[in-house]
């Protein structure tokens, strides 16, 4: 049984426009974003978000 | 601003809390609404707040409840810690998650026992669950103790206040270092939020004005991404250097040059080039590398070949992404390019090859793979293999994947580990191996050296593009065959041997925090790099003087040896 070619499969462009290394990142976090949502996630960017401000903010 | 944007692009990350996390750190419900209270006991505030310096430690499992970290009357000294892993008790509104202890809470906590006593009442000792402070050692003792630690029975200490952000297990478990970017960057807002708030009391407490300066200690590394300077992490980390107009001094940040530099993680191709990758087999995590064009020049063209001679010519010349597959559907390589900074920006060709290890009859193949880089713009392009290890301390390890070329001698002649590059260059390079952290115009850079001889670098000690070891550097092993120095660990007697430049870079921390507090006028890189050659040339810091036996041929326990 010989070898079989290698195949190319092109893929959806989606985040190319990002400035960021997403393409390991999406790799290293795939599968454990939860499938019903994260209902604290709005919370927990709102907490960010203050702290942001508390830094920065004059 | 920089530090926004960063926030939206950290959007991965974000949705993957509830799985980085443990749940003790995100449930909220019934938690009481924490009270603002003081950063520091009275008694523990600096006794001339004019000749003070607050020093910051990004890390992980720091024990802030040490008595390295309290004043001789029992007070803290860290007048607030971001315990990311710690049981929600009280809420926060600008805390996401964890907890956020200051100095007269962990007071507190510590009367109750010994300072076990605090950890556990975080959460961060329970058995099957976060057990971060369970073991005798770890990253964040050792680097938080250089940094800061000082004898309680001394009054030095008082002039340091502290702040420390202690970092999830999970993304520094992971082996790239790449999930950790959001909880650093989070870590530096936190910083300099809590050290504005701080030097607001510091100026209450001492009924003037007082602008502290704040050096900040991240003794993590990666060792692929922009090398430019245009990371996030680098990018937020001067743009908070340049602000003058704050409450602060001076801010700093001081990173270590990373360990990589015999670990052929680094390599230049021009077009027409070819280069060897050897993924080992039996790793259980992924390995990638990416491909850096110049700015403005034409994205590289790749071809890729198995180990088992197998080739494929990437076929992307603009920025777009795809999968290389076997005629069987299995996956060997995703490949994906980018143009970051823009279209004048540069052109990042990333190759991600899946676990060798295999799992539910998948795995890569290891073996040596090859890279042929047919075209590529007239500067050629810059090669980085993402590390594959973790901190100190974690259990298990990936497997490190690396570069090999028939030009590349591991070592000299003579059996020794080579410096910088000296000519003829082969592809395989370690000028430009400094960890990717270390890239921003304002971070003052650390390398490792022997204690004896001293000022010699450390084999592994990363090197900045121009083969220099570092802006600074400082003893992180006794002798080139006597690794390591002895540091304390988390309990209060225990004590560990670790070797590295995030040794080098707390000891520098240290030194810049103490010119600082006594009056040394510096604003920027070079201020601090003359600061240094004004005291002494080279610029090595010597043999440190700190308040425990550091393990060193000549201790500064001795009489004749002092800090130079």
């Amino acid at each position: 049984m010989g070898l079989t070619p290698l195949i190319w499969q092109p893929a959806p462009q989606a985040h190319l426009t990002r400035d960021d290394d997403w393409p390991l990142v999406d790799d290293l976090v795939k599968g454990m974003q939860l499938a019903v949502g994260d209902p604290e996630r709005a919370a927990r960017l709102e907490a960010l978000q203050a702290l942001i401000d508390a830094a920065f903010n004059p | 601003m920089i530090i926004k944007q960063s926030l939206e692009l950290f959007t991965a990350i974000l949705d993957s809390i509830p799985a980085l996390l443990p749940a003790q750190a995100l449930a909220v419900k019934g938690a009481p609404v924490a009270e603002e209270g003081p950063f520091l006991d009275p008694a523990a505030h600096p006794p001339d707040a004019g000749q003070a310096a607050i020093v910051a430690v990004i890390d992980y499992a720091i024990p802030f409840a040490h008595p390295l970290f309290t004043t001789s009357e029992g007070h803290s000294r860290v007048a607030s810690i971001w315990l990311m892993e710690a049981a929600r008790a009280e809420r926060r509104a600008d805390i996401a998650f964890g907890r956020e202890l200051r100095g007269p809470q962990i007071d507190a906590l510590r009367r109750a026992g010994d300072p076990d006593a605090a950890y556990r009442a975080c959460g961060l000792m329970q058995p099957g669950g976060v057990f971060q402070m369970a073991h005798a050692a770890s990253h964040g003792a050792a680097v938080a103790a250089l940094a800061a630690g000082h004898d309680p029975r001394q009054g030095r200490g008082r002039d340091f206040p502290m702040l420390a952000v202690s970092l999830p297990r999970s993304v520094l478990a992971e082996t790239t270092g790449s999930l950790s970017g959001l909880f650093i960057q989070a870590a530096v807002v936190f910083v300099i939020a809590r050290a504005r708030a701080l030097a607001r009391e510091m100026s209450r407490v001492a009924g003037r004005k007082v602008a502290p300066p704040l050096v900040v200690n991240l003794s993590l590394g990666v060792t692929a991404g922009a090398d430019d300077g245009s990371a996030l992490l680098s990018r937020l980390q001067d743009a908070v250097t340049k602000i003058r107009k704050w409450e602060l001094g001076p801010i700093f940040f001081v990173v270590p040059t990373g360990n990589s530099r015999q670990a052929r993680l680094r390599a230049k191709l021009q077009q027409g080039g070819s280069i060897g990758w050897r993924i080992p087999p039996a790793d259980p995590t992924l390995n990638a590398l990416e491909i850096w064009g110049a700015a403005g020049e034409p994205a590289p063209r790749l071809a890729l070949s198995t180990p088992d001679g197998r080739q494929i010519a990437v076929p992307l010349d603009q920025t777009g992404q795809g999968v290389v597959e076997d005629g069987r559907g299995a996956r060997l390589a995703r490949v994906v390019l980018q143009r970051r900074g823009g279209d004048a920006g540069r052109a990042c060709l990333t190759v991600i090859v899946p676990p060798t290890l295999p799992e539910a009859g998948k795995a890569a193949p290891p073996g040596l793979w090859k890279l042929h880089l047919t075209e590529a713009g007239a500067s050629g392009c810059d090669l980085f293999i993402h590390r594959d290890d973790r901190l100190s301390g974690f259990r298990g390890q990936g497997l490190q994947s690396s570069f090999v070329h028939a030009d590349h001698a591991p070592r000299t002649a003579s059996g020794r580990w080579p410096e910088r590059d000296s000519p003829p260059l082969g592809p395989i390079r370690r000028n430009g191996t400094a960890s990717l952290h270390a890239r921003g115009a304002q971070q003052i850079r650390v390398g490792a050296t022997l204690a004896w001889p001293p000022g010699r670098l450390s084999a592994y000690t990363g090197l900045l593009s121009n083969g220099d070891g570092g802006d600074i550097t400082a003893p992180a092993d006794a002798s080139s065959n006597v690794f390591g120095m002895t540091l304390p660990g988390i309990a209060p007697a225990a004590c560990q041997r670790l070797s590295g430049t995030s040794l080098s870079a707390p000891q520098a921390t240290r030194w810049l925090a103490e010119a600082l507090a006594d009056g040394a006028d510096a604003r920027s890189r070079a201020d601090v790099v003359n600061l240094l050659a004004a005291a002494t040339p080279p610029p090595d810091l010597g043999l440190p003087d700190l308040p425990w036996r550091c393990g060193f041929p000549l201790d500064p326990g001795r009489a004749d040896v002092t800090r130079r």
